[in-house]
């Protein structure tokens, strides 16, 4: 269990005048002003929750999950991670967590991977059972056994972020931090660490935070959403929800046998459409809402004044919902 | 302890391994030294060519000197502090601040890994140098070679505390390498590694005497040539010990204060 309540994060920056003399000025007597980088944030993640802290860039993310892995101290407001202070208890608390910062690797730069998981055998005191139970089970996700024997300076991101990913997971952990887990992934690295997220958060019930700028990663994962701007949490709802309150219009895109000219007049006037887009004469574009037009009873519609071709049904994504958290919550402080 | 060793000792292991990855960089380090202890030899044979003994070390004890110190500025050079300071300004430290260890710990078992490789082939080439230059059986009594090696397990400790202090100042400056300066010109003048303390005024012998820096250079330099009287011997020994305990403590307090002034910004 994550308790966050009244967590703040001061940071105090050089004010710097212009030019040479201002140089001085700041190396004789320094001023400088305080930025509130998190700012009376509370929340609490239980067990096995996974929740995506979500926030354009500079947001405040990562200052949060460095208070809470242990690393930074709080301004002000506290943490508890299962009832202990990762600040203070900072050797204990590291036992139960994994971290994985993916701008950054923890693995030694120059001497082989296996050596590295050897290592950190050992800072932990993982059982050999244990050990090789994740081992294979990595091995089998993420095919470590082709990058094992390399130093990690001769893998290609993709391996190291999977080398990564295992080290930080090898002593089953209860919580795992993951942030930016998949920048500058391809698709099917991205896919492949997903699923093996997606698997201990089922299966070994780990509670998961996620920070992201890839949507399609909270989708996978995260079944909570807390979203934060300007050090402050503007939204914390879980995906159903969100999805049900921004149940936003579909988009409909219907391609015809034939070209239709009246279509869009007679569509005009249905219950539930809100537009019409007509791309050229063969294809039409419907904006319609769901909870009052179904799209199968608007393809049967269509269907008796000209025959179908195709159609492709388009669902509001998490993107777009959380685009408009983001621009509503900047609309607010404005 | 038999926990404390599987936690801690794959640094150790890793530091090797790592050392001798970089077999080229280290051969060039082993070129500059032996530049500086050749330069340290001719400028002491000019001395010797009109003295036979100067402040009381004849020739033989005068090299021995030199290359003791320059077997100990090869182990555990200054690259243990650099891989520290560049670790908090890269803000790399993170990944350590999230693992179950203690950094002092992790740091010195770091530092003494890459110091096994450094210092065994320092041991070989200086062992060579010493004999060829001087009559070294003098001085390899059992005894003597026994507390010279307590001695400098002791220096090693304090060099360790050194480093790793000058390192952590980073948590307060944005730059590693004036830190690292500073820090190598008063340990080269206050611990006897430029030449023995007592060619200094006496004022300056009564400052370094007591401060801890003689006593990770000077101190095991005295007692191999046998400059030390048995009385002394356990009192110098101790004096060591003393420092080490003193910096080994001051070092954990200072981390643990040093540590809340950590900024990692972006990332």
């Amino acid at each position: 269990m994550i308790e966050a309540r009244d967590l703040t994060k001061k940071f105090k920056i050089p004010v710097k005048q212009n030019g040479l003399s201002g140089a001085v000025k700041q190396l004789i007597c320094g001023e400088y002003t305080s930025k509130t980088a998190v700012d009376n944030v509370n929340f609490t993640i239980k067990q096995g929750e996974a929740v995506a802290y979500l926030g354009p860039n500079g947001a405040g993310k990562s200052t949060t999950i460095k208070m809470l892995t242990g690393i930074l101290k709080p301004s002000g407001g506290e943490v508890l991670i299962n009832g202990i202070d990762p600040q203070k208890k900072r050797i204990q608390n590291t036992k139960g967590i994994g971290v994985i910062f993916g701008q950054r690797t923890q693995l030694w730069w120059d001497i082989p991977i296996e050596e590295s998981f050897m290592l950190l055998k050992g800072i932990y005191e993982i059982p050999n059972k244990i050990y090789n139970e994740n081992l294979n089970l990595f091995n089998e996700i993420f095919k470590l056994s082709e990058f094992m024997g390399k130093s990690a300076r001769r893998l290609s991101l993709g391996q190291r972020m999977r080398a990564d990913l295992a080290a930080a997971l090898l002593h089953n952990p209860s919580i795992v931090f993951l942030d930016e887990p998949t920048i500058g992934l391809d698709i099917e690295t991205k896919e492949s660490m997903r699923h093996l997220i997606r698997n201990i958060n089922q299966k070994k019930n780990v509670s998961i935070i996620l920070t992201s700028h890839d949507l399609k990663d909270v989708e996978d994962i995260c079944k909570r959403i807390i979203v934060i701007d300007n050090g402050k949490i503007i939204c914390d709802k879980d995906i159903v929800s969100l999805t049900d309150e921004y149940s936003m219009e579909r988009e409909l895109k219907i391609t015809l046998s034939a070209a239709c000219t009246h279509l869009s007049e007679e569509l005009n006037t249905v219950e539930g459409v809100s537009s019409i887009r007509i791309i050229d004469s063969h294809t039409i574009e419907i904006y319609f809402m769901p909870n009052k037009r179904t799209a199968f009873e608007l393809v049967n519609l269509v269907n008796q004044y000209i025959r179908i071709k195709d159609f492709k049904l388009t669902e509001p994504n998490i993107e777009q919902i959380v685009e408009k958290i983001y621009y509503s919550g900047r609309k607010e402080q404005a | 302890m038999k926990s404390f060793w599987r936690r801690y000792s794959g640094f150790a292991r890793c530091a090797m391994e790592k050392k001798l990855a970089y077999r080229n960089a280290f051969i060039i380090g082993w070129m500059s030294n032996l530049a500086g202890i050749l330069v340290s030899i001719f400028l002491w044979r000019v001395l010797f060519l009109e003295h036979s003994s100067i402040q009381g070390y004849n020739w033989d004890q005068m090299i021995l000197y030199a290359l003791i110190v320059a077997m100990l500025n090869a182990t555990l050079s200054f690259r243990t502090e650099m891989n520290l300071s560049e670790k908090i300004l890269d803000g790399s430290i993170v990944s350590d601040l999230t693992k179950p260890i203690d950094f002092q710990n992790m740091s010195f078992f770091q530092a003494l890994g890459e110091s096994a490789i450094e210092g065994g082939i320092s041991i070989c080439i200086i062992s060579v140098l010493a004999f060829l230059l001087t009559d070294l059986g003098v001085y390899l009594t059992l005894v003597n070679t026994l507390l010279f090696i307590v001695s400098l397990i002791l220096a090693f400790l304090l060099k360790f505390c050194f480093s790793y202090i000058s390192g952590l100042i980073c948590f307060y400056t944005s730059n590693g390498y004036g830190v690292v300066y500073l820090r190598q010109v008063i340990t080269d003048v206050f611990s006897g590694a430029l030449m023995p303390l007592t060619f200094f005024p006496a004022w300056f012998q009564k400052l370094s005497g007591v401060l801890p820096f003689q006593a990770s250079v000077y101190l095991p330099t005295q007692i191999f040539l046998g400059r030390i009287s048995d009385i002394e011997m356990l009192y110098t020994l101790l004096l060591q010990l003393g420092w080490v305990i003193v910096m080994w403590i001051f070092a954990k307090l200072f981390f643990s204060i040093a540590v809340k002034k950590i900024t990692i910004h972006g990332g």
